[in-house]
């Protein structure tokens, strides 16, 4: 197990090389006018004929492994450019934001991974009962309304109907106490934060605000995890071992939670994690909605203002994020099924 | 009837399948009976109802699409047919366990053998965690696996088939069960494997005193562990008798064909050739004698009336309308009549 | 094999889900197909465009002339519903046509060949799934610039990948088949091995998927025009024309948001159907083809 980890863990930076050099390699279609922004630290540097020398300084006309190998050095220092869209250096557009989105995606995923699967669970255990129907639509639902389609609706029923459900991270007043001195940022999530202060009028406007942007994140993922677990747990109560923990004269009860679950367990451990990078990839569309200042805003913010830096800057997060998510899945995989361990 | 040391009496036992093409039936009315220390063997082609027939007194067929529509399982004086549930899970690993076919998928992957064993002493023996491993590794000791303080530890794929049926024995004969019903156990393992754990099985049982079901296609197998013998056919006992008269004198064309597909030195048969055709499928039972599709000895009555279980001798049936010309019928096996 | 088309038809129509997931797709391809004839384009040339009713911003409701009403800048919402029907099929057998290809292509490649072709071909793929599929597209439109081809094509570099493993699973099992073994000892040429042997038996794998494909791909696309990324502006597409109903919708001026309710709902009933309808379809063909799964 601990051998298994570790092998992981080493073959971290070869992936990690992978995607920079992914992530670079679309830079190809730029012009060095055009990826010059992803290496200056303020638009002052440009002014009068500095961008000639800045061009040649970041090697941009050489060729593409020096260009490469000149980015990775200005990208392991910090450097990620300067994001035209928001005037600001990238890094620090992506350490203010990274909390916000962070935080999002933590309340979204997490419910889901437990709740989801146990309903998952209930539902192969009634298997075409009632419950087991109720889930069934939900699930077709969920996978048959994009997400921005979703967070329209609820942000029309909850914020433009019933004007309960606002949009953004935190009210205005919320805001100013949030962004004081004297309020510590521990965490940098909005709710925790507040908690840690003290503040409970805070923790709960920011908890007003993640309520719409969390369901339209999760709501996939709900249908996705259940359906998934519901029909390997089905697979699984119908394998051999069942019988004979049938036949050893266990309890039903734990046939199910214990020889059933942790089989079930294992492909929806694999969903889970395709869940979260597809959350990843859903927060572009959900931050854009609810005007929640956070990566995916970002990016899509970015992508419409031709913000090569900060695109890049977005795509490293991203890739860094979804290479760590991986790891963790892989690392549950090796805990629940032990043919894995080997291999 | 009520025999002192009878164990197990299966009476008249009939099992459906509701499938989504419609109801078959897959047993219909099976009868048989087990003595204490006795081993009963079942054997039949695949497909003839074998492993329903040992399910069904197990009560775990697939919840919703068997049942048992009609028969009465009496184990220890009580039909189990009738038991709730609760008390039918006191039975089950602990008065009657059961071996199956395919030790690989049987053992569930994700636990270690030992953890499997001992949340069945567990359960049935009340023993705490650390008294349960102490007698698992006594268990493994027993049927022979090589350094049990360690394998217990293993996980079934780590475990080469013939362990893993020896782990699956173990597991299985751990709570001193008074019925063991093997289905088809050495099926999976090579030849070599299959003679030791059939030794293993049969010093076990006499160590216990417990009695076996050898579920089995394999005639071989039966006469070397079983005292009396059950065919089956489609769903049917065809013929019933201990094992020399069986052998000896075979009743049911069946039966006859059965024997002569054991590779015998002396005599050169083609083992696949010597019963033609299949299992006929539940949903197109013939007319008749079930067997009338494959019996080279047919008259009219085979076709219009199935045949009800003659006694050819005391103890000794058979389901044959021409049970008593069967010693001069299988002289002529290949040429039919 | 047209045998076998009716069989699958047959399954379909026992089933009331399949049946509706099959009915409604029929009724989008019919649209799609006719939508000259049911919204009659003013611009011949420009089919595409959605015509405009004068120029105030301010939605109009469903009349004569609109019928699900008018969305801000006066866009037909009829129109624009029907002709981004067939901007969705468009969009939907392109892109999956060309990563189906390309797919086909490193899959069978990969499979067929082994050794080190398949380890590096394999090793691209990864690095390919390592990235989320909505960010690696829109990191290709910023670099493309925004428009509905780069969009396009942006979502074809990041699809083909599945396809590939798809392909590459099936190509390995029929590769272990004696009669292909056999075939290539008799020196049966690759191509007629690909394609007697191999796609036959990975066709059914890949119609699920292309089933459940077309409802995401034109919905991504969708997305991306929801965010600005994707077609120009007017021009008939799902996505816009939810994304235009954004500002009216939660009108906090103290306004009834009731008001301009046709603005979401037409474009978001179109969508939904639109992607219950493949996604039945998916199913139902899933259950027809992978019997394991019918629970
Ligand atoms: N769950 C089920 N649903 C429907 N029919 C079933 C089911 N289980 C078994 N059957 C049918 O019952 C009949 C008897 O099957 P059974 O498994 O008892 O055969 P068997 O004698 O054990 O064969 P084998 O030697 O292959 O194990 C078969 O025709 C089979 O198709
Ligand atoms: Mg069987």
């Amino acid at each position: 197990m601990a051998s298994f980890i570790i092998r992981r863990i080493l073959l971290l930076p070869v992936t990690l090389l992978g995607l920079t050099f992914l992530i670079f390699f679309f830079t190809s279609f730029l012009s060095p006018y055009q990826l010059l922004s992803a290496y200056v630290q303020d638009p002052r540097q440009l002014q009068g004929g500095n961008v000639e020398k800045l061009i040649d300084k970041y090697g941009l006309r050489e060729n593409f492994m020096i260009r490469y190998g000149k980015w990775l050095g200005q990208i392991s220092h910090g450097n990620l450019g300067w994001s035209l869209s928001l005037n600001e250096p990238v890094s620090v557009v992506i350490e203010q934001r990274f909390p916000a989105t962070l935080e999002l995606t933590i309340y979204a995923i997490i419910p889901v991974i437990f709740v989801g699967i146990w309903l998952g669970v209930v539902a192969s255990v009634h298997h075409n009962g009632v419950i087991d129907q109720i889930l069934r639509v939900f699930a077709l639902l969920g996978y048959s309304i994009p997400a921005f389609v979703l967070g329209l609706l609820i942000l029309f029923i909850f914020y433009g109907v019933l004007g309960w459900l606002p949009p953004g991270r935190l009210d205005q007043w919320a805001q100013m106490i949030f962004f004081s001195k004297n309020f510590h940022h521990y965490t940098g999530l909005a709710t925790i934060d507040a908690l840690l202060n003290g503040n409970i009028p805070i923790f709960l406007d920011a908890l007003k605000h993640l309520i719409s942007p969390i369901l339209t994140l999760s709501y996939l993922s709900w249908a996705g995890l259940l359906r998934i677990t519901r029909s390997s747990m089905l697979e699984s109560l119908g394998q051999d071992y069942i019988r004979t923990a049938r036949a050893k004269g266990l309890s039903e009860k734990m046939i199910v939670n214990k020889h059933a679950r942790r089989n079930a367990l294992i492909p929806a451990t694999t969903v889970a994690g395709l869940m979260f990078i597809g959350m990843l990839g859903g927060v572009i569309i959900t931050e854009t909605i609810f005007n929640y200042p956070g990566i995916g805003s970002f990016a899509a913010q970015a992508a419409t203002q031709f913000d090569y830096a900060g695109i890049l800057g977005v795509a490293l997060v991203y890739g860094l994020v979804t290479i760590i998510g991986n790891l963790i899945v892989d690392i549950s995989y090796a805990m629940i099924d032990p043919r894995v361990r080997l291999g | 009837m009520a025999n002192e040391n009878m164990l197990l009496q299966v009476k008249n036992l009939h099992t459906i399948f509701h499938t989504e093409d419609g109801t078959v039936e897959a047993i219909g009315g099976v009868d048989f009976e087990v003595k204490e220390g006795e081993t009963l063997g079942i054997v039949g082609e695949s497909g003839c109802g074998k492993s329903v027939t040992s399910l069904s007194v197990m009560r775990l067929l697939p919840k919703g699409i068997g049942e048992i529509p009609q028969g009465e399982v009496i184990y220890k004086g009580k039909n189990l047919l009738k038991l709730p549930e609760k008390e039918m899970r006191k039975i089950r690993g602990k008065e009657i366990a059961m071996i199956f076919q395919e030790p690989m998928t049987a053992l569930n992957p994700v636990y270690t053998v030992g953890d499997q064993l001992v949340e069945m002493v567990e359960l049935h023996l009340g023993m705490n965690k650390k008294e349960a491993y102490d007698y698992a590794i006594k268990m493994f000791e027993k049927v022979g696996i090589p350094m049990p303080e360690k394998r217990i530890y293993s996980y079934p794929h780590e475990l080469s088939g013939g362990l893993r049926q020896r782990a699956m024995i173990a597991m299985m004969m751990s709570c001193n069960p008074s019925l063991l019903i093997a289905d088809e156990p050495t099926t999976a393992l090579d030849v070599t494997i299959q003679a030791q754990v059939l030794d293993l099985m049969r010093a076990l049982l006499k160590e216990y005193n417990s009695s076996l079901i050898m579920i089995t296609h394999d005639l071989g197998v039966i006469a070397e562990m079983a005292e009396r013998v059950a065919v089956m056919y489609a769903g049917r006992i065809v013929e019933y008798a201990d094992i020399i008269p069986l052998f000896k004198k075979p009743s049911h064309p069946y039966t006859v064909g059965l024997m002569r597909s054991i590779p015998r030195p002396d005599v050169e048969v083609d083992r696949l050739d010597s019963i033609k055709g299949v299992v006929p499928d539940l949903f197109h039972m013939p007319k008749g004698c079930r067997f009338n599709t494959r019996c080279p000895y047919t008259t009219d009555k085979c076709f219009e009336e199935e045949p009800p279980l003659f006694e050819v001798e005391p103890g000794h049936f058979s389901r044959c309308w021409r049970y008593a010309e069967m010693e001069e019928l299988s002289k002529h096996w290949e040429s039919g009549e | 094999m047209m045998e076998g088309f009716l069989k699958i038809l047959k399954k379909i129509a026992k089933n009331p889900t399949s049946l509706a997931g099959l009915l409604l797709v029929l009724f989008f391809v019919i649209v799609a197909i006719f939508a000259p004839i049911i919204a009659h384009p003013e611009y011949p040339d420009t089919p595409y465009q959605m015509p405009q009713s004068g120029w105030s911003s301010i939605p109009q409701p469903p009349s004569w002339q609109n019928p699900f009403g008018t969305s801000e800048g006066q866009y037909d919402i009829y129109y624009g519903i029907i002709w981004g029907t067939r901007t969705a099929f468009k969009i939907g057998i392109v892109v999956i046509g060309l990563a189906l290809i390309i797919g086909l292509f490193v899959g069978t490649m990969a499979a067929y060949f082994g050794g080190w072709i398949d380890e590096v071909l394999m090793r691209i793929t990864d690095i390919f799934l390592a990235f989320p599929f909505l960010v690696g597209v829109i990191v290709i439109i910023t670099m493309l610039g925004p428009g509905l081809t780069h969009v396009m094509w942006a979502l074809v570099l990041f699809y083909w990948m599945g396809y590939a493993r798809l392909i590459r699973g099936s190509v390995l099992e029929v590769k272990e088949n004696d009669y292909v073994m056999a075939g290539r000892a008799l020196g049966t040429p690759g191509y007629k091995i690909i394609t007697r042997h191999i796609l036959p038996n990975a066709i059914f794998p890949i119609i699920i998927q292309v089933s459940m494909d077309m409802a995401t791909i034109p919905l991504t696309a969708a997305a991306l025009s929801f965010l600005g990324l994707g077609s120009p502006v007017g021009y008939a597409d799902w996505g816009q024309l939810v994304s235009f109903s954004r500002n009216w919708i939660i009108s906090s001026s103290g306004g009834n948001p009731f008001a301009y309710w046709y603005t979401i709902t037409f474009p978001s009933l179109a969508i939904i159907l639109y992607a219950m309808g493949w996604n039945l379809l998916g199913d139902a063909l899933r259950d027809i083809f992978d019997p394991r799964m019918l629970v």
